[in-house]
């Protein structure tokens, strides 16, 4: 699929949740799916636990979108021996996830605002 | 364990998407199903995959027909003839699939329908079968174990007077339980009940649906309403709904059977149309089991029924009986034409593929597995064939307001009148596009996904892909398509053949300027008795003779009447009547244990002039004419056919035969030609020829006969008015020319013959287009080979004759093929056929040279094509 030079990240938005997290989980280091997978259900209390399913076709369209890339194979010295697929954060990728976090954190200063009058946003 | 399920089931996702992520996935259960548990992990991710597999086929699914369209939009001239070729093949498919449908698949309307049965008698000669006599339907009714419950109804025809004008109509008398034996609630109004049914109740009836609109324009409160039939008055209790067509003979009004003691013990007419259901869990075969058994018993009882048997048949058999084969010859046929469509399709692709194999191989280059550009060619040939087969449904639509013109009566009645598209025919049209799409597309696709990258990368843009496979796959193709039009011409010309030889076949009479209409008087208006005494007859009154006498003496004196004569049964109608004698010489109705095959002949009430009326040859003695009457002693002219049978090689004339010790004997007086009575097709069969002022039982109802000078159709306004001078109360029904009756009787084998023709004519252009296009593709294949022969000499006839010869051994080869499927396929047909056999060595000729000047002239263009190949530039670009 051809993708355009310069894409505006505002076309993606607002993002699949699914996306989303999965950006945020690869915002500070490279990971592999499992890892992937551990760091959202940590960041949601154990809420979100992404199925291989899901996080492998949000992957692929990622990849296809370019807000990802794959880094190389290798073993996770914490798991076994066994070759990973590691993927990491593109700049388009970083521009959109900031994108993102600025259109939600808009809705949530509305949301506060029309919903708990007199408290502050956070 | 548990991570080999999971890898089973990645395989529903798309292979690409497998290839790059199944292992992947598979780790990343395995990971989790060690940290979480494996069956909370299974539970959650079984519907996650499948969520997951759904969206990316349909991902794939997407961008293949987006990438579809985007190609056929570049070549809309093969869209065009591929979704007209689909087209017709999917709609012809699907016209004569609703009839099949309409005809024989559709469940009878009635409650538990695989439980009705039909109950028939069979005659001694096992010509047909033949209704049960009053008695035995009341043994059936009253002995019958295996049967929950039996009804019975005698057809009748009826003068209806409801409001001005007497009518004629179709009319049944029922046994009060046969609504509820078929499950049919009244439309409106009450069905009968026992009490109608008896001898001396008030007289009620039921009328139709059609007839409740057309005499009372659908009014609710004809119920209560009081019509005459014939002649007397009946109080109508209830409409009955318009289901009840089949297998009722589509009866106008409904009365009670109300049977006379007298009746009950009738053993000697078979008027009674019999139908059961049987007991749960019991089968046909088991009812069959007894109704053997008791006609077994009756044939020691009654010496009428000697040589009879009883015959039980599924009513959803007997719905189908005689047109299921006709109508499964042209199902297949039908079939074989949309295998040749196919044929050709995958032709067609195939020579595109040519064109295409620079692109597959630049997707193959960019790691397109060859799995994945199947899908993907074979998506095209879905989206071809479904636009076909959409195409084909409005083809079809169309294609059945037509056929229903040449539809055969006896098929469309079993149709019910719900000759239409419904959800079973479409779901057909769907399944049929699909597999089209399968037949014509997989071959091409797997042949073009397979090809040597190199090779077609580097010679792409120019003649590529040559491979001797190549052209054997479009050889097959081309081959199949000669062979499938050859059984197909096969199957069309036996049945022209076979119509042609029935058309020619004598009737036995001079058709030609002849009108038929029938009389019927009421009895109770003409309430005449036929009393035998002795040695001759009595007339109680003398009300029909006389009647008849004076009708047809106002016929004759008709301008444009030429002759005129009456008939109790007329040619090529259902119209016929049998009676068993005996001779003379071999009398056994007295005492003696009737002979294994009872003498039986049709019987004919005539008026006198009838055979030269008709143009039925006299060739002995003499004609029955009016002095011929009960006062004179009792006569009888017989047909060839019957006097080659009881009096072969003597002199029938003189000699004597009576139908019942209660009858008087009849003497010969005169032998006539044999008259197909019923039907072309149908072998002559003894007949026995009555004045009917001595025929067996007074002649209320005639078939009226006139022999006109000009256009008989013009004179049906006159006869009317005599009949109406006569007795202003009485309907003439039935006009009809004698043309157009021969031209009715042969319905069914013209309509499976025009379906055969149309079916074959498609097939025949299909393998032209075929060998067209194969020949035309190797012509320019072999441009270099052509030009080279021509640069050593050779003459255009030689470059001629080379392409040809090609195209011959190919057409041979489907000849072949063709000629051996034909051999076997054709068998079918024979019952089909008449005086034609299967393997009719002229038909195979015929259509061998045929389909070879099809080929040749299909193959002569792109042969003379190849004359033009100028041989420097042949050399030059290769």
């Amino acid at each position: 699929m051809a993708r355009k030079a310069n894409p505006d990240p505002q076309e993606l938005l607002p993002l699949p949740s699914a996306l989303f997290h999965i950006l945020v989980a690869l915002a500070d280091r490279e990971r592999h799916g499992y890892g992937i997978m551990q760091d959202i259900a940590a960041r949601t209390d154990q809420k979100m636990r992404l199925s291989p399913g899901t996080l492998y076709g949000s992957i692929k369209r990622m990849l296809a979108q370019g807000l990802i890339e794959e880094s190389e194979e290798r073993p996770d010295p914490d798991l076994d021996d066994e070759r990973r697929r590691y993927y990491r954060i593109t700049d388009f990728g970083r521009r959109v996830a900031a994108a993102e976090t600025e259109r939600l954190s808009k809705l949530v200063s509305q949301a506060v605002a029309s919903l708990l009058p007199g408290s502050r946003p956070v | 364990m548990s991570d080999r399920f999971y890898r089973l089931l990645l395989l529903l996702c798309p292979g690409e998407f497998r290839d790059e992520y199944g292992s992947e996935m598979a780790r990343l259960f395995r990971d989790r199903c060690r940290r979480e548990g494996t069956l909370r992990v299974l539970l959650e991710a079984l519907p996650d995959l499948a969520i997951a597999a759904v969206r990316e086929h349909m991902e794939t699914l997407w961008k293949d027909l987006r990438y579809c369209v985007r190609l056929m939009r570049k070549s809309p001239g093969f869209v065009a003839v591929a979704v007209t070729t689909i087209g017709l093949g999917i709609g012809a498919n699907t016209a004569i699939f609703s009839i099949v449908n309409a005809v024989m698949l559709r469940p009878l309307p009635y409650s538990d329908p695989e439980r009705l049965v039909g109950i028939w008698g069979i005659p001694p000669s096992r010509a047909g079968q033949s209704f049960l006599s009053p008695a035995s339907f009341l043994d059936c009714k009253n002995q019958g174990h295996v049967l929950e419950q039996t009804e019975g109804l005698e057809y009748e025809t009826i003068n209806l007077i409801a409001s001005a004008e007497p009518v004629r109509v179709g009319g049944a008398r029922v046994s009060a339980g046969i609504f509820s034996l078929l499950g049919v609630p009244p439309l409106l109004g009450r069905t009968f009940l026992a009490d109608d049914d008896r001898d001396g109740a008030a007289p009620v009836a039921m009328l139709s649906y059609r007839l409740w609109q057309q005499q009372f324009g659908s009014d609710p409160q004809a119920v209560g309403r009081s019509v005459t039939l014939n002649g007397r008055v009946h109080t109508v209790i209830g409409i009955t709904p318009p289901i009840l067509q089949y297998p009722l003979n589509g009866p106008e009004v409904w009365t009670p059977l109300a049977m006379s003691a007298k009746e009950s013990q009738v053993r000697h007419t078979s008027n009674f149309q019999v139908f059961a259901r049987l007991k749960p869990g019991v089968s046909a075969a088991q009812a069959q089991a007894e109704l053997t058994a008791m006609a077994r018993r009756d044939e020691r009882l009654y010496p009428q029924y000697v040589n009879w048997s009883a015959k039980v048949i599924l009513l959803n058999d007997q719905m189908v009986a005689d047109v299921r084969k006709g109508l499964l010859v042209l199902f297949g046929a039908v079939g074989l034409v949309l295998l040749t469509a196919c044929s050709n399709i995958g032709n067609l692709l195939l020579a595109r593929a040519t064109v295409r194999r620079r692109e597959i191989a630049m997707r193959t280059a960019l790691g397109a597995s060859r799995s994945r550009l199947v899908r993907q060619l074979l998506t095209e040939s879905v989206v071809l064939a479904s636009i076909g087969g959409a195409a084909g449904l409005v083809l079809a639509k169309w294609a059945l307001k037509a056929l229903v013109l040449v539809i055969p009566p006896s098929v469309l009645v079993r149709s019910r009148g719900e000759l239409d598209i419904d959800v079973h025919v479409m779901a057909f049209t769907l399944a049929a596009s699909l597999l089209a799409a399968l037949v014509f597309g997989l071959a091409p696709a797997l042949r073009t996904s397979k090809l040597d990258l190199n090779a077609s990368l580097k010679e792409a843009g120019r003649s590529a892909g040559t491979g001797s496979r190549d052209r054997r796959l479009r050889n097959a193709l081309v081959t199949s398509e000669v062979a499938l039009s050859f059984l197909l011409l096969i199957g069309a010309s036996l049945l022209m053949l076979s119509f042609w030889r029935l058309q020619n076949v004598s009737p036995g009479f001079r058709t030609e300027k002849l009108l038929t209409f029938r009389v019927a008087l009421p009895e109770s208006k003409y309430k005449d008795q036929l009393v035998p005494t002795g040695d001759t007859f009595v007339w109680s009154d003398r009300q029909v003779p006389t009647f008849y006498d004076e009708l047809l003496e106002r016929l004759r004196s008709l301008p444009g009447v030429n002759a005129a004569a009456a008939s109790g049964y007329a040619p090529f109608t259902s119209e016929n009547n049998s009676a068993t004698f005996e001779t003379e010489e071999a009398r056994y109705m007295e005492g003696k244990t009737p002979p294994r095959d009872v003498p039986m002949a049709f019987f004919r009430p005539i008026s006198p002039n009838y055979f030269r009326t008709l143009g039925i040859p006299l060739l002995r003695g003499r004609e029955l004419t009016a002095r011929d009457n009960e006062y004179s002693p009792p006569v009888a002219v017989i047909n060839e056919m019957m006097a080659r049978r009881f009096w072969p090689g003597q002199n029938p004339i003189g000699r004597r035969f009576r139908t019942s010790t209660k009858f008087p004997w009849r003497t010969i007086v005169g032998v006539v030609g044999d008259v197909k009575y019923r039907g072309l097709g149908v072998a002559a069969i003894p007949e026995m020829y009555f004045s009917y002022p001595q025929a067996l039982w007074p002649q209320h109802a005639m078939t009226v006969v006139l022999r006109t000078s000009g256009d008989p159709a013009n004179l049906a306004a006159a006869a009317r008015r005599e009949v109406l001078a006569i007795d202003p109360d009485l309907p003439i029904y039935d006009v009809r020319t004698m043309e157009d009756l021969v031209y009715r009787s042969l319905a069914g084998p013209r309509f499976n013959m025009l379906m055969l023709e149309i079916f074959a004519g498609f097939a025949l252009v299909l393998a032209a287009v075929g060998i067209y296009g194969v020949i035309g593709y190797s012509v320019t294949q072999r441009t270099h080979e052509l030009g080279l022969r021509m640069a050593m000499g050779a003459q255009a006839r030689d470059v001629i004759k080379l392409v040809l010869r090609e195209a011959m051994i190919l057409t041979s080869i489907g000849l072949a093929a063709g000629l051996v499927a034909a051999l076997v396929a054709t068998r079918l047909l024979s019952s089909l056929l008449f005086a034609v056999r299967p393997t009719d060595p002229g038909v195979f000729v015929a259509v061998s040279v045929l389909l070879t000047a099809v080929a040749l002239l299909a193959s002569y263009i792109p042969a003379r094509r190849a004359t033009r190949v100028d041989p420097i530039n042949a050399l030059r670009c290769e």
